[in-house]
């Protein structure tokens, strides 16, 4: 029934997950370019990171970080336009080197990825069932009776009652956290290895996103996928993740444990973000914290760190306009970004223990 | 994963095995019975008459619906059903609620951007509803709005200096001075002057708030209404616009209503917040308050939807998660309104009480003697239960 | 300031991929007015780029290179025609040389001569002047019109949409030759009747297209913004509504220009075209009708004449279009 079956030509060189030890997807030194009318935009930097078995990484940016535009690099759907640079290993291979044909296989088997307006991606004229065990059967041999057992369990799995009846029903049927969970289930059908989730709760009302959420924690602990969470929102990312990296101007500003990074942040942005939210379970102070300045262009990138301008403690003239910062790694798996990172873990630690 | 879930749809949750009857009501002033005077006395409990600018009595906003191949009305969207609240000078009404609620719609009826189906809206004494066309052109110069959108906010073709001088225009104000008041707002609003002549497309999303903000204020308003203005926003930039909010508030006296569905940015400006939900206002109490001792079950849902950036927190708050959608506006439930998502109504059942009144009866905005919960909640069943 | 590094405006990826939301970079503002800012709270805002939608606009026109050669060859053939004075013989002053009937192009008439012995060359420059302010002509009245009744339409909504569009649909049925056959009883067979004419059958298409768009228009924040500071509707209209529109009109008025010459040449061709003595482009082939075979040159220039003409203008309609709306998908 399924149409152009993939052959599992890229899958059968890859290792399976069990086999593989260490991270799943080493990104190594990627950037990425598009030329415009007014110049080259610079929307990854030279970033390196890692996503490993059956972790939660969230990746926090605000518009002009990069973050989309790195998970369409892992999942090579970036435009032809794009000029990609660096190594995306996935189990040891590059991604980057692969075709499009072997990239197709990987899609849904092992790779997936759900984004912001899924909504609109369910076709309304096919039950949810159907369209489930369709994009089984593109990855899958199984028969009928296998097929069933799996949508059902898939739907158990994001936590929509009574299963069986749901599944013979219509996207319009169903609410809408509901078809929200539905396209989680058909992303997770093959049981992939990484599932990317594109700011899947932006456009939601709290109320739905709260579902959704729920959703990829049930994924997360009863899949052994690993789940990358990419959103501009803090307060998703503490509730949902467990390693977090903070991306800005394309680049990465500090990779830390959700702990280290909202409680011993040592990246200025970052604690500038954190310092500059509002909070719904605090008092009202008189003003917020802010951070200074306006997100930077991608296409006249400042100079040394691109922080710089908007830094409450940068050098300039001095060492932050004039040299890049290094990801240094400043307490085990935790890295920062920032030429002053020991001076700021160090303040942190202090106030800690001070109080 | 959170310690604490309460998920109807999912069956489970804690069954209160405690037979709990309808919460006594505070006696009414003697305004009167009718249910719109009930809720004017209990919002006046938290603006007082003499002290407010605005005063909104059951407004009612229906949306026609038509069908059929003649094209007549065969149903209404009930957009805004009997909304009853105050502002007070120089204080900020934070309207909170979900897509769909009609809290932007309330936004526009304060203006009269929308013709209102029913009910009053008193601006410093004047009815707005039947003002004539002279009345309304002055009540122009005195409420204004800034919307959420930057981008379609702004006319792309006009200079900045056009669009924040429109308003004087339009009123004949320009010619005195009209210039050198642009110049000062735009200082006013952090921006550089010299910039006027240039176009929109040139400023960044926080920028064009800004220009925004200032030709809402070129008129020299008293209270503006706030549609969403920070929520198409990076964070970073957010908090410069919320300061600048609170600094002009302090320095003009002027009288926000600030309409949100971010509750952290709506509690750290407002000072009295309203809930809305399908129309209504479910619950209404200063900020603190409200975050404090939310009494309505919509509010704690809400509340405990919302994420905080702090993971241990996070992880160890009592979450509540709503089943489905909520219902349609054409066709709301009977009675109380969220009683077919309520998950404290399910609770009850589930221990034994009797919930029918909650499909017979509306409940109204009032003050309920339950808990510590000492503000106007429209639910029958109030009870307090902390989620922050 | 001029020593700041120029900072970029916000780009975009057009096309090709995703719209990369950027905003423009910070500049370094003097110190003293930095601290100043930093002090009373403000943000030291940024420096935007001096790029006006002008110069946006010309920069975009210019990659179109096939435009800029209709331009040209636009601006050349006004030039000859209005300027025909200078080197061709009016019309009315040519007289009638049997001798020279029907000659081929040659050095003394680099168009040949018509069945009277006259100078095509001038002819067909003069009766450019025709042609082309009938085209002008229609397409500025077509506009006007079409635009006026379009944007109210869109503004005003309920009855007056219906009334309005049902006319339009009225006026689509009416057949122009038809139309114009009873104005030129009516009235002289000039250029401005058919001007009239013309434009009262062309507006539809331009006031539909407005009629749109001031209907998506009218619910943007910036028109609700006009309205909630006091603005009436033809204050939202000319100063919101229009100036939004301008992408398409423009093309519409280029458009209109080319579908206006043919048709007039169609009509003329007819024999439903201005009245003699005046010439058209169109008269001028009517006077060939008969004699095309033996005498190709009498058809020929009047017709690469319009030919030339229509095809710059739709050239200089699409450059218009993309210089003008570069997101709008074709």
């Amino acid at each position: 029934m399924a149409f152009g079956k993939r052959d599992g030509l890229a899958v059968e060189i890859l290792p399976e997950r069990a086999n593989w030890a260490g991270p799943l997807i080493e990104v190594r030194e990627l950037s990425v370019q598009f030329p415009t009318e007014d110049g080259t935009v610079k929307a990854v930097d030279n970033l390196s990171f890692e996503i490993r078995p059956n972790e939660v990484l969230g990746i926090v940016g605000e518009s002009g970080s990069g973050k989309s535009v790195t998970s369409l690099a892992i999942m090579g759907l970036l435009p032809k336009s794009a000029n990609i640079t660096g190594e995306i290993l996935f189990c040891g291979q590059n991604l980057l080197a692969m075709s499009e044909r072997q990239l197709q296989d990987l899609r849904g088997r092992r790779l997936a990825m759900i984004f912001q307006d899924s909504l609109a991606a369910l076709n309304p004229v096919y039950t949810v069932g159907w369209q489930i065990s369709e994009a089984i059967e593109l990855h899958q041999e199984l028969d009928k009776a296998a097929l069933k057992d799996r949508v059902i369990e898939l739907l158990n799995i994001v936590g929509i009652p009574n299963p069986k009846a749901r599944a013979d029903q219509y996207p319009h049927e169903y609410s809408g956290g509901m078809r929200q969970r539905a396209m989680i289930a058909m992303s997770i059908a093959n049981d992939p290895d990484v599932l990317i989730a594109d700011e899947p709760t932006t456009a939601l009302d709290v109320t739905i996103q709260a579902q959704v959420l729920d959703t990829l924690e049930r994924v997360e602990s009863k899949t052994s996928s690993a789940v990358v969470l990419i959103t501009h929102d803090l307060g998703v990312v503490a509730g949902v993740t467990q390693r977090v990296m903070v991306m800005y101007a394309g680049r990465s500003a500090e990779i830390g444990s959700v702990n280290e990074v909202f409680y011993e942040p040592c990246h200025p942005y970052t604690q500038g973000l954190l310092a500059s939210l509002p909070r719904i379970d605090r008092r009202t102070s008189e003003r917020l914290h802010r951070i200074a300045g306006q997100p930077p262009s991608l296409v006249h990138v400042p100079p040394g760190c691109p922080f710089n301008p908007r830094c409450p403690m940068a050098e300039t003239p001095g060492i932050c306009d004039q040299e890049r910062p290094p990801l240094i790694e400043i307490a085990p798996h935790h890295w920062s970004a920032c030429h002053f990172a020991e001076r700021l873990i160090s303040e942190v630690k202090d106030r800690q223990y001070g109080q | 994963m959170a310690s604490d879930t309460i998920d109807p749809a999912a069956g489970d949750g804690p069954a209160e095995t405690e037979v709990t009857p309808p919460i006594d009501l505070v006696p009414g002033d003697g305004d009167g019975d009718t249910a719109a005077a009930v809720e004017a006395a209990a919002v006046a409990t938290l603006v007082r008459e003499d002290t407010a600018i605005l005063r909104v009595n059951d407004l009612v906003k229906n949306f026609p619906v038509t069908g059929g191949l003649l094209r007549r009305q065969v149903g209404a969207v009930q957009a805004v059903s009997g909304v009853t609240f105050s502002i007070a000078r120089h204080q900020t009404l934070g309207l909170v609620g979900e897509s769909g609620c009609g809290k932007s719609t309330t936004g526009r009826l304060v203006l009269r951007l929308l013709a209102a189906t029913s009910g009053s809206i008193e601006f410093d004494g004047i009815d707005v509803l039947r003002a004539s066309g002279r009345e309304m052109r002055a009540l122009r110069r005195r409420i204004q709005i800034v919307f959420q959108d930057p981008f379609a906010s702004l006319n792309p073709r006009m200079t900045v200096d056009a669009i924040v001088s429109e308003p004087m225009r339009i009123h004949g104000l320009y010619k005195n001075g009209g210039k050198d008041r642009v110049r000062e707002l735009m200082e006013l609003v952090g921006l550089k002057p010299e910039h006027v002549n240039r176009f929109p497309h040139e400023f960044s999303g926080g920028q064009r708030q800004r220009i925004g903000i200032a030709r809402a204020l070129s008129l020299d308003p008293e209270l503006l209404v706030l549609d969403e203005p920070v929520s198409a926003l990076d964070v970073s930039i957010q908090a410069g616009v919320v300061n600048l909010l609170e600094e002009l508030q302090d320095e003009l006296g002027l009288a926000y209503l600030f309409i949100a569905h971010d509750l952290a940015v709506v509690r750290h400006i407002s000072d009295v917040v309203a809930v809305m939900y399908l129309g209504k206002i479910v619950e209404m109490a200063s900020a603190d308050d409200l975050y404090e001792h939310p009494g309505h079950p919509y509010t704690q849902a809400l509340m405990s939807a919302v994420p905080v950036p702090d993971p241990i927190k996070q992880r160890e708050r009592l979450r509540i998660i709503l089943p489905g959608d909520p219902p349609s506006p054409v066709d709301p439930p009977s009675g109380c309104r969220f009683r077919t998502r309520c998950w404290h109504r399910q609770q009850l059942e589930d221990g034994g009480t009797d919930t029918s009144i909650c499909a017979e009866e509306e409940p109204l905005l009032q003050i309920r003697r339950a808990d510590d919960v000492e503000h106007p909640v429209a639910c029958h069943f109030t009870r307090e239960r902390a989620v922050v | 300031m001029s020593d700041i590094p120029k900072a970029d405006e916000r780009s975009s990826v057009d096309d090709d991929g995703l719209a990369i939301d950027t905003a423009v970079a910070p500049d370094e503002p003097g110190a003293p007015l930095a601290a100043a800012l930093e002090a009373a709270g403000l943000e030291a805002t940024a420096e935007p780029v001096p790029l006006s939608q002008r110069q946006l606009f010309l920069r975009r026109f210019k990659r179109h290179k096939l435009a800029i050669v209709s331009l040209a060859v636009l601006i050349l053939i006004f030039v000859l025609c209005f300027g025909a004075s200078w080197f061709a013989t009016s019309p009315s002053d040519q007289r009638s040389d049997l001798s020279l009937k029907n000659m081929p192009p040659s050095l003394d008439h680099p168009f040949g001569t018509d069945y009277n012995g006259r100078d095509m060359a001038s002819r067909v420059l003069y009766g450019g002047q025709i042609s082309l302010r009938i085209g002008v002509g229609v397409a500025i009245v077509s506009t006007l019109l079409g635009t006026t009744m379009g944007a109210i339409a869109g503004l005003y909504g309920k009855w007056i949409d219906q009334v309005l569009m049902r006319i339009t649909d009225l006026v689509l049925i009416l057949p122009a030759i038809a139309v114009l056959a009873v104005a030129f009883q009516r009235w002289e067979a000039s250029p401005t009747t058919i001007v009239l004419v013309l434009a009262a059958l062309f507006w539809m298409p331009i006031a539909r297209v407005v009629r749109g768009l001031t209907l998506s228009l009218k619910e943007k924040e910036f028109v609700e913004g006009a309205r909630a500071a006091g603005a009436s509707g033809p204050r939202i209209i000319l100063r919101h509504i229009l100036p939004n529109c301008i992408g398409p009109i423009m093309v519409n008025l280029t458009l209109q220009i080319a579908v206006a010459i043919i048709t007039e040449s169609t009509l003329s061709f007819l024999g439903l075209g201005v009245a003699k003595p005046e010439i058209s482009w169109g008269t001028l082939l009517y006077d060939a009708r008969s004699s095309y075979n033996q005498n190709i040159h009498l058809i020929l220039f009047p017709g690469m004449a319009i030919l030339l003409t229509v095809l710059a203008v739709n050239a200089l309609g699409d450059g218009l279009r993309d210089a003008l709306d570069p997101h709008a998908k074709h």
